[in-house]
């Protein structure tokens, strides 16, 4: 035997015979006929409609309030506590963005900075020419002192040298107390666009500099007594807090969801 | 003898594809078999060799196929062993497949056949500096927005890097004999260590010692640029990243072991018995490894192996051709002999579908996982879900349908399996947000199973609407027991699709920090609960009938292999972890399909031969109408 | 239930509305979709589902013409259609139980979501270098321009002007110190160069820095890209001029100025939000999969420091494993520098209980429902 009513719940056996069961919602259809088939009826959709659009209209005002508004509010300084080893994020005026103190050469002109250069310096050579000192600082040692010269040595078209090697290449000396090392790398013989780096990395506690001037051979033997005063002048304000420089927001950084 | 008749013929085939399951024979000659099954660790897993050679071979042509010449083509495994052991002979094969002609025009045309053209390692050889530069500024535009040629040039660089890293896999491809180098090195390291100690001690040193070492040190270290597959097993290695080690890195811990590595060693030799072409002396050194291994590492062991058989195996291919004969054996049922052949359709159904399941299982057993765990798996297991409810639908109504509908899907889906295996390693690792079992078990299996029911009701609304237009097969009976069936089948995606989907909703809550995020995947998996939601409210208001019912359940199709693939294509949001734009033809294909049987099936019920009929039976006994339950 | 009331929701309980709901629905859905190629994820979800209309804008006007209803539309007329048909229909009995359930959880969560749009915090990102403390997340959409009042020592007072607020010649008096900020020029996308990148002096630009300009660009709608915005602002108190800034949220240096005796600083930045305790970021952790650089798993132990409520502690955080502290959720979603920087995704959402509750009323309704169909038919084939 099959079902003939029933108006949202309906079982899979369908009707015998040719009267399809009705739904549930024609009792308004024959409501109306019974009622003298009353013409507010189909006009009676429209009343709620403007209730409705009434109601839309003081949600949508609920809304766009929300993200205009201009905040105002308190923030403790120095962070949330002052316990905490490292410094706070709180608004004080801002850290140095690099706990490192230089002497900038004569002649030599400041670039704009960026999250990757702490210092940038562009200098005028003869016939044009220009040479870039960078001052880049990474936390820990960076991947080490010969994968890193190495990385330099790829740059001039070198190849790379195992560490006793680069050992014998490598002048080491004490800036400010601060194990430093200086490399000079030129290009090779025939190479068809000649250039030099003269490159030194220092190893404080907490993060290795990198200070490397790149430029055609002439100009870097020229800079060459500016560039070792400049480095020979670094002096690394104590650091505690072991904080990196702030970087800003807004590197690409990586999705963990990333393939 | 008649009842017997179906179980003869069901059986005959089912053993027919058994007996292609079988381990192949081993053949005389080196023990391919035994190579083949040597467990090595390649993106994060261990597998066989024989997978790095399928996963290889199909990065670098579409067949995944070693070519010999003359248009044979070797054993993967022993095309591997080629390119491991003799590079010079496999420099020459033309493994290196192009398909598009702005690229074979880069090299001038050699030999074409059809639109791929094949060349070996020696004959790109002079193009690398052109290679290497198109694809580096191939590759400065977005993935997205590149070009067939973008995309081809840095689809062969990349496939001839990876030859060039397999090449150096357990050896430095340009040793003549690796074996006696390993066995030089070996004499060299001692003196060379003291010579190193005494020169760091001041004390005078052997120069000689020296040099010799440094120049293998730094042969080595070269060697270590090459690193992707790692054959080298450390059983002192604790971590599990300890535990392989590439043939470069085992030799260059050696120096400090004073001696080189057994495992090492043992490559070694296999390298030196294959290029002299002592069989024997292969065939020894195997099975030394393998008691070797099953020794030290056996659970290491045990599934490089049962993976070599289940890649020879193929069980999903077997499975294919099985529903293919189920088909013709179902569809004929419906023409001759009904109670054999459908009688054998159903068993040989049940015989192929018990294949599907092993092999299905295997996986989750080599995997240590849930069965979806990617495109490929996923393909997999809807096939199997679907011919799971197909054999349930058949054991009620026993009218063939089931079987049909089994077949046909059981078919499709292995096919698109099949062309989505050439896509890399379809036992892959699971990147981090997916390492989670609970979930895959629950949300994905979910999701798999709605898709499933989707697509059943879909072939059912097909077959509906074929019948009643096509044959005259289609009383009153019929067309209602199809009726049920999708409302059934509908029921039951419903309800695993929304579960399914909220139940991602929580995951995705658990990991993004969202319930709900407006995620292509996302809002396809909505659009499926949606369109199930309208399916069923339109029955239950009587909007749809049975073939209002049909037509709904096609365009769930649209539906769903929208959700399924197409939002893989648009290459946004969080789940784009497939990018396959040559399947993009083909969905549309799809699409273009089901909207013209939606077409066919509005065609007002008067012009269907199956209502004629029915109409013209009913006349000659009964004055009734017969469009009752058919309307809409 | 009177007559008049009855003829008013009889068409709101129509199964025809329903369906037109739903399919509308799906339209907006599959449009939707479509479009977040074009204008990313976000953006999209503004658009077609937290809208009431979708708008079509002619060319050559600036008039915005509603042609489709929009997600809240959509989403509120099923409700009210939803319940209308319960009220209309009230039928309590065992066989209309899980129907009755399936639709209430669908309620709750439909009404949950409605809720957490409107009400609740936006997503925002923490990010952390190893060692840093933060007490604060940013927004990873909206920028503000910061007007601080620095001059007590124990705390700082924030004017946030939200970046909706900034546009050419705005002018924006602060509810503080008679203070009014004009907005000369604002790029509501920028990019940094040097000054002698410029194409021309003439350029538009704005100073920045010492050799810093920043150039306008279009607003870019790429999912791993944010709008930088940057802007030349001018001080006002009282009518008179305290000075004239060039600021960039690229490089979000705050500028110190001293009017009537206060110390103040204005920046332009991420939108912050700023949380009664600290996060301080122990370690990172990217775990690969052995010989590969596949992810194995993500993971930051972290430091929590909340001395109000005494809790100096420390927690790991890793995929599918979020921290969960006073209503905020923290997640691992990314990561950067090298593996020494950590990106924790923050939300708060105080109804988050709600999908799981009605989660779980949906799936007991539908399972109840089916079930019993199924059970019937089973029956009913057996008996057969």
């Amino acid at each position: 035997m099959a079902d003939t009513h029933s108006d949202t719940g309906v079982s899979p056996v369908i009707v015998v015979g040719p009267r399809a069961r009705r739904p549930c919602h024609d009792h308004g259809r024959d409501a109306r006929v019974t009622q003298g088939g009353m013409p507010g009826s189909r006009r009676s959709r429209h009343l709620p409609v403007s209730r409705i659009l009434l109601a839309y209209a003081a949600a949508f005002a609920l809304v766009s309030c929300n993200n205009d508004k201009i905040e105002v509010y308190l923030i403790p300084k120095q962070g949330v506590t002052v316990a905490m080893q490292s410094g706070s994020a709180g608004l004080q005026p801002p850290p140095p963005s690099n706990p490192a103190k230089w002497v900038k050469p004569e002649g030599w002109n400041e670039q704009p900075l960026s999250e990757m250069r702490l210092g940038s310096f562009k200098v005028d050579g003869p016939n044009a020419t220009s040479g870039d000192v960078s001052v880049t600082a990474f936390p820990g040692d960076a991947g080490g002192l010969a994968p890193n010269v190495n990385r330099w040595r790829s740059q001039l078209q070198l190849p790379a040298l195992a560490e006793d090697q680069l050992q014998q290449s490598i002048q080491r000396i004490e800036v400010g107390g601060v194990p430093t090392y200086l490399v000079d790398i030129q290009t090779p013989e025939n190479a068809p666009k000649p250039a030099r780096i003269l490159g030194a990395v220092l190893d404080t506690s907490d993060r290795v500099w990198f200070v490397k001037m790149t430029g055609s051979p002439d100009l870097i033997e020229s800079q060459r007594e500016k560039f070792l005063d400049f480095v020979k002048s670094f002096r690394f304000t104590a650091v505690t807090d072991g904080q990196a420089p702030e970087t800003g927001s807004s590197n690409k950084p990586k999705s963990t969801n990333d393939k | 003898m008649r009842k017997f008749a179906p179980w003869f013929m069901s059986l005959v085939l089912l053993l027919w594809a058994g007996s292609k399951m079988l381990p192949p024979k081993q053949s005389p000659g080196f023990d391919v078999n035994g190579f083949g099954s040597l467990p090595v660790l390649v993106g994060g897993r261990v597998m066989p060799m024989d997978t790095l050679a399928r996963v290889s071979l199909s990065e670098m042509n579409h067949h995944g196929t070693y070519p010999t010449g003359n248009g044979q083509t070797e054993q993967p495994s022993r095309g591997l062993m080629e390119i491991l052991m003799m590079p010079e002979h496999s420099d020459t094969a033309k493994l290196f497949e192009v398909s598009n002609q702005e690229i074979v025009d880069l090299f001038g045309s050699q030999d074409s056949k059809g639109q791929f053209v094949s060349y070996s390692f020696d004959e790109l050889k002079p193009f690398f500096g052109e290679i290497e530069k198109q694809s580096a500024s191939a590759e400065q535009t977005d993935p997205e927005a590149r070009n067939p040629f973008q995309r081809g040039i840095i689809k062969l660089r990349d496939s001839l890097r990876l030859y060039l890293q397999v090449k150096n896999t357990i050896q430095a491809e340009d040793s003549p004999d690796f074996g006696k180098e390993l066995l030089a090195y070996e004499t060299v390291i001692q003196p060379g260590l003291q010579a190193v100690r005494d020169r760091d001690a001041k004390k005078p040193f052997n120069q000689q010692d020296l040099e010799r070492i440094l120049l293998f040190i730094q042969r080595y270290k070269n060697l270590t640029l090459a690193k992707y597959a790692y054959a080298i097993p450390n059983p002192l290695g604790t971590q599990e990243n300890d535990g392989w080690q590439h043939v470069s890195e085992s030799l260059l811990s050696s120096v400090s072991g004073g001696h080189v590595p057994y495992a090492a060693m043992v490559y070694g030799r296999l390298i030196s018995a294959y290029r002299n072409g002592d069989v024997e002396g292969f065939n020894a050194v195997i099975r030394e490894y393998e008691s070797y291994l099953s020794k030290t590492i056996p659970e290491k062991l045990n599934r490089p192996r049962l993976e070599f058989l289940f890649n020879q195996a193929q069980p999903f291919l077997q499975a294919m051709t099985l529903y293919i004969s189920v088909l013709i054996l179902a569809l004929f049922s419906w023409l001759v002999w009904p109670k054999t052949l459908s009688k054998a359709a159903i068993i040989l159904l049940l015989g192929a579908f018990l294949i599907h399941t092993l092999g299905l299982i295997t996986r989750m057993y080599l995997q240590g996982r849930p069965p979806v765990t990617n495109l490929y798996s996923s393909a997999i297991f809807v096939g199997w879900a679907s011919v799971l409810l197909c054999i349930v639908l058949e054991r009620f109504y026993k009218n063939g349908i089931g079987s049909v509908c089994g077949a046909v899907i059981g078919f499709v889906t292995l096919l698109i399996a099949h062309n989505l295996q050439l896509d890399g390693d379809s036992l892959e690792m699971l990147r981090a947000v997916l390492d989670t079992n609970g979930w895959l078990a629950t949300h994905v299996v979910g999701e798999a199973m709605g898709y499933s029911a989707m697509f059943l009701a879909g072939l059912i609304g097909i077959i509906f609407i074929c019948r009643g237009l096509f044959t005259t097969s289609f009383d009153e009976t019929t067309s209602k027991s199809l009726g049920r069936m999708m409302y059934g089948v509908v029921c039951f995606a419903t309800l695993f699709s929304l579960v399914a989907t909220i139940l991602g909703g929580i995951w995705a809550d658990q990991s993004w920090g969202r319930f709900w995020g407006w995620d292509p995947k996302e809002n396809g998996a909505l659009l499926i609960v949606l369109w199930n939601a309208i399916t069923l409210h339109a029955r239950w208001g009587g909007y749809a009938r049975e073939r209002g019912l049909a037509l709904m359940a096609v365009f769930g199709n649209i539906v769903t292999s929208l959700s399924w693939f197409g939002v893989n294509m648009l290459g946004v949001g969080l789940h784009s972890y497939g990018f396959m734009d040559q399947a993009f033809g083909p969905l549309v294909a799809f699409i273009v399909s089901q909207l013209a049987i939606i077409g066919l099936g509005l065609i007002p019920l008067k012009y269907w031969r199956g209502i004629q009929a029915r109409n013209r039976q009913s006349s000659l006994t009964d004055a009734r109408p017969a469009l009752a339950g058919t309307d809409r | 239930m009177t007559s008049e009331l009855a003829r008013w929701l009889k068409p709101i309980t129509s199964l025809k509305l329903t369906i037109f709901c739903l399919a509308c629905a799906m339209v907006l859905v599959f449009v939707g979709t479509l479009d977040q190629v074009h204008i990313g994820v976000f953006e999209a979800e503004n658009r077609y589902f937290k809208s009431f209309f979708l708008f079509f804008t002619p060319p050559h006007t600036d008039l915005r013409i509603p042609w489709f209803p929009g997600g809240y539309i959509v989403g509120s007329l099923l409700l009210v259609n939803l319940i209308a048909a319960h009220i209309a229909r009230f039928r309590l009995s065992w066989k209309k139980a899980g129907i009755l359930l399936l639709h209430s959880g669908l309620i709750l969560l439909l009404v949950g979501q409605l809720f957490a749009d409107l009400f609740v915090d936006l997503e925002s990102q923490m990010r952390l270098d190893q060692g840093q403390t933060k007490n604060y997340s940013e927004s990873l959409y909206y920028d503000e321009l910061a007007v601080i009042d620095t001059t007590d020592p124990d705390s700082d007072r924030v004017i946030s002007i939200p970046d909706s607020r900034l546009h050419h010649g705005s002018k924006i008096d602060l509810p503080v110190d008679a203070l009014q900020v004009v907005v000369n020029e604002y790029y509501s996308n920028s990019a940094l160069i040097s000054q002698d990148q410029l194409p021309s002096p003439n350029y538009p630009h704005l100073r920045v820095g010492p050799m810093a300009v920043a150039v306008q660009l279009e607003k870019t709608y790429k999912e791993n890209e944010r709008n930088l915005p940057s802007a030349g602002v001018s001080i006002f108190q009282n009518g008179q001029l305290i000075g004239t800034w060039s600021l960039a949220a690229g490089f979000p240096r705050p500028v110190s100025f001293q009017v009537g005796g206060k110390g103040y600083q204005i920046v332009l930045r991420p939108k912050r939000f700023y949380k009664p305790f600290a996060v301080q970021l122990l370690q990172f952790r990217h775990d690969r999969y052995a010989g590969t650089d596949v992810a194995k798993n993500f993971s930051s132990r972290i430091r929590l420091l909340d001395p109000a409520k005494h809790e100096d502690r420390e927690s790991l955080i890793f995929m599918n494993n979020p921290l969960r502290y006073r209503g905020y959720t923290f997640y691992q979603a990314g990561f950067d520098n090298n593996d020494t920087t950590t990106v924790l995704q923050v939300a708060q959402n105080p109804s988050w209980l709600v999908p799981y509750i009605s989660c779980g009323l949906i799936v007991v309704g539908m399972l109840l429902q089916f079930g019993m169909h199924l059970f019937s038919f089973v029956k009913r084939r057996v008996i057969a």
